[in-house]
């Protein structure tokens, strides 16, 4: 080969792919349990994954309030499952609803604030409403916590490899014994040799699949979830022959018109002030001050999330107003916003524009799509995070069939998973022998070579664009078998003709993403067509088929696995594990 | 675009481009960095977060415009001739 690139061979017994907060767990857990520990991320785990500059709230069960206030384990565990129309594995929900409280508590010995002097509760937690209808999220200083994990990692041990894509598995006899990615600034070839894998790449940010700013708008990633989360780990996995489940489910979701990052609203981070109130000043949603009272620890029931109805109904525009809160609850939300990821940027630009809570209302507008959260498309996983080929664990939103898991279930899955591979390894001693000049490598590095030495080939963000005006048309709002079947055709089209090029390796990295977002949308495309209902959680919409608009529980009240076999998809129904 | 730097204020640490997610720094040895792939910015943050002579700020897109309600500007009502 022409000009090869360098190649670096780095051996380990425990390979963690992203560093998010989910890979990060599952490092420092690692390095704890005594095997040689890699983790690997793209950017830099100091600040990086969904958390990069914080979570304001992560839900738990806090036993000495909870229990009191009526709610035990199990009835959180049925409370989610109902939320979710039992369409969750139990087993990993019940494990994360035990284990998060002892993982936040990690989080506070590596220097994460979790108490507060003014609060009344038990354990000086500053406690309020998030997924469940249980008053049981922590509402913490959350913005630096990825400092602490990422600098957690080294100081107990593991190593730490920033800039690298991790782009391929490597799979002998059967298991996965390693995996092969690029520097994203180095342009190097890394062969990272493992017993045991853990993927931890995250969700696909929607809004790189689907992005409804249409044409003209460009390419700026003002997207909720890290541009970055690309389907990495959900695509190897495929390549490598593991099964993925729902990948055929999305939802939509409400943000700040324009700016879409800074937490949940009109509450969550908004609250107790934030309210919804339409075009007219009609209160379409209520704040939540009940559940700041001292006095309140009982079960809250939400209300019903109309916005997107309202803008339907000729009552908009819908604006976010804390206007009508006192200074301590405006004050108590910008403490809040401050620590949600992108609530800082948020917070910073308001500062500049002179842009006040106390007299402006924000916009709020249809949000990107969200390919995760109710979706919880990822690697189908048993009880204990292991996937379907032995040596590959997932983590965190990589794993599917855990909807709104969320940070609790990145924290715990992480650590467990972690856990799991190093049984694992202890128990399969067979070795394997990879070398940098086996074929995999070898092929790997020629997809590499292929966008480094195209120069007359496209950009990578004329594929983006395409891609996005495919999926928005055919994959989302006006879902039949035909359009779905067409929509494969302008994929497969699209894929044949996306011949992009990368003058460097940081174009490479785009490059190599598009590449797995393509791979993505097939098999998005793909269950989408194989799905025949449509699927609701509650009143939501996951899966909209107009040929097949009603819910069909018959067939199809299970997950929808795909796996690849001798060049092949093949589908299986997988059941919703309970316990 | 942002982000944008105030070379008066930046003390070449590189921990903007050290830390950010989406890779849009670069920075040549004891230089001011440059945003490079100003496109690809996720505006989390992070870049002027940890920023520690306060040298980086984020402006927004025009996509991205934050514009609030009341809106401070009176838009002139146009005269009807009929």
């Amino acid at each position: 080969m022409e000009n090869p690139l360098g190649k670096t061979v780095i051996d380990c017994d425990l390979l963690v792919i992203g560093g998010g907060m989910a890979g990060c767990f599952a490092a420092i857990r690692g390095a704890d349990l005594g095997v040689k520990t890699v983790l690997v991320e793209k950017a830099n785990p100091l600040r990086s994954g969904a958390a990069a500059t914080g979570i304001d709230h992560i839900w738990a069960y806090f036993p000495e309030i909870q229990g009191p206030a009526g709610c035990t384990m199990d009835g959180l565990v049925a409370d989610h499952t109902e939320k979710m129309d039992g369409m969750i594995h139990q087993d990993l929900l019940r494990l994360i609803a035990e284990q998060a409280l002892d993982r936040i508590l990690d989080l506070e010995k590596m220097g994460v604030k979790i108490r507060y002097e003014q609060s009344q509760l038990p354990g000086k937690y500053i406690l309020v409403r998030q997924v469940q209808n249980v008053v049981n999220t922590l509402n913490f200083d959350g913005r630096d916590m990825k400092l602490n994990m990422g600098r957690e990692v080294r100081r107990r041990g593991a190593k730490v490899v920033s800039r690298v894509m991790v782009n391929e598995l490597v799979v002998r006899d059967g298991r996965v014994v390693g995996a092969i990615g690029v520097g994203v600034r180095d342009k190097k070839i890394y062969l990272f040799r493992s017993k045991a894998t853990i993927l931890s790449t995250a969700r696909i940010s929607g809004g790189r699949m689907f992005y409804e700013s249409g044409p003209g708008a460009g390419v700026a990633f003002n997207l909720r979830w890290p541009p970055s989360e690309t389907g990495d780990g959900k695509a190897m996995a495929f390549r490598a022959g593991a099964e993925l489940i729902n990948l055929e489910f999305s939802h939509h979701r409400v943000n700040f018109k324009n700016f879409v990052r800074g937490g949940g609203l009109p509450y969550n981070s908004y609250s107790p002030a934030g309210q919804g109130i339409n075009a007219f000043g009609k209160v379409i949603m209520p704040p939540e001050k009940g559940i700041f009272e001292d006095s309140y620890q009982g079960i809250y029931q939400a209300p019903k999330h109309r916005l997107i109805d309202e803008l339907m109904q000729g009552r908009g525009p819908i604006y976010c107003d804390l206007t009508t809160g006192t200074e301590e609850e405006i004050r108590f939300s910008e403490w809040s916003i401050s620590h949600e990821g992108g609530g800082t940027a948020l917070l910073h630009v308001m500062k500049r524009e002179g842009i006040d809570f106390r007299k402006d209302m924000l916009e709020m507008g249809p949000g990107e799509i969200e390919l995760g959260n109710f979706a919880a498309g990822g690697l189908y996983v048993d009880g204990h995070c292991a996937s379907t080929i032995p040596g590959l664990f997932a983590a965190g939103d990589e794993m599917g069939g855990v909807p709104l898991a969320c940070a609790p279930g990145a924290l715990v899955t992480g650590w467990h998973a972690a856990e799991r591979g190093v049984d694992y390894l202890k128990k399969n001693k067979a070795e394997a022998r990879v070398t940098a000049r086996d074929p995999e490598v070898q092929a790997f590095e020629a997809v590499c070579q292929t966008f480094l030495n195209r120069k007359d080939g496209l950009r990578w963000q004329e594929a983006q664009v395409a891609l996005n005006r495919l999926m928005n048309y055919y994959g989302l709002k006006l879902k039949t078998e035909k359009m779905l079947q067409r929509g494969l055709e302008n994929l497969d089209d699209l894929t044949k003709h996306a011949e992009l090029k990368a003058a460097n390796p940081h174009e490479l990295m785009r490059c190599l993403e598009m590449r797995n977002l393509l791979l993505n949308a097939e098999l998005l495309l793909r269950g989408n067509l194989e799905r025949k209902e449509t699927r609701k959680i509650k009143s939501m919409n996951i899966h909209l088929r107009m040929d097949y608009p009603q819910q069909d529980d018959a067939n199809w009240k299970c997950s929808l696995a795909q796996r690849l076999e001798n060049g092949r998809i093949v589908f299986a129904k997988k059941p919703f594990r309970t316990i | 675009m942002p982000p944008k730097i105030d070379k008066t204020k930046c003390n070449k640490c590189g921990i903007c481009v050290d830390h950010c997610p989406e890779d849009v720094f670069v920075q040549a040895e004891k230089k001011v960095p440059t945003v490079k792939y100003p496109d690809e910015c996720w505006h989390c943050g992070a870049c002027f977060i940890d920023c520690k002579p306060g040298a980086v700020h984020l402006e927004l897109p025009l996509t991205m415009r934050l514009i609030p309600e009341p809106y401070r500007d009176k838009i002139p009502e146009p005269i009807k001739e009929y």
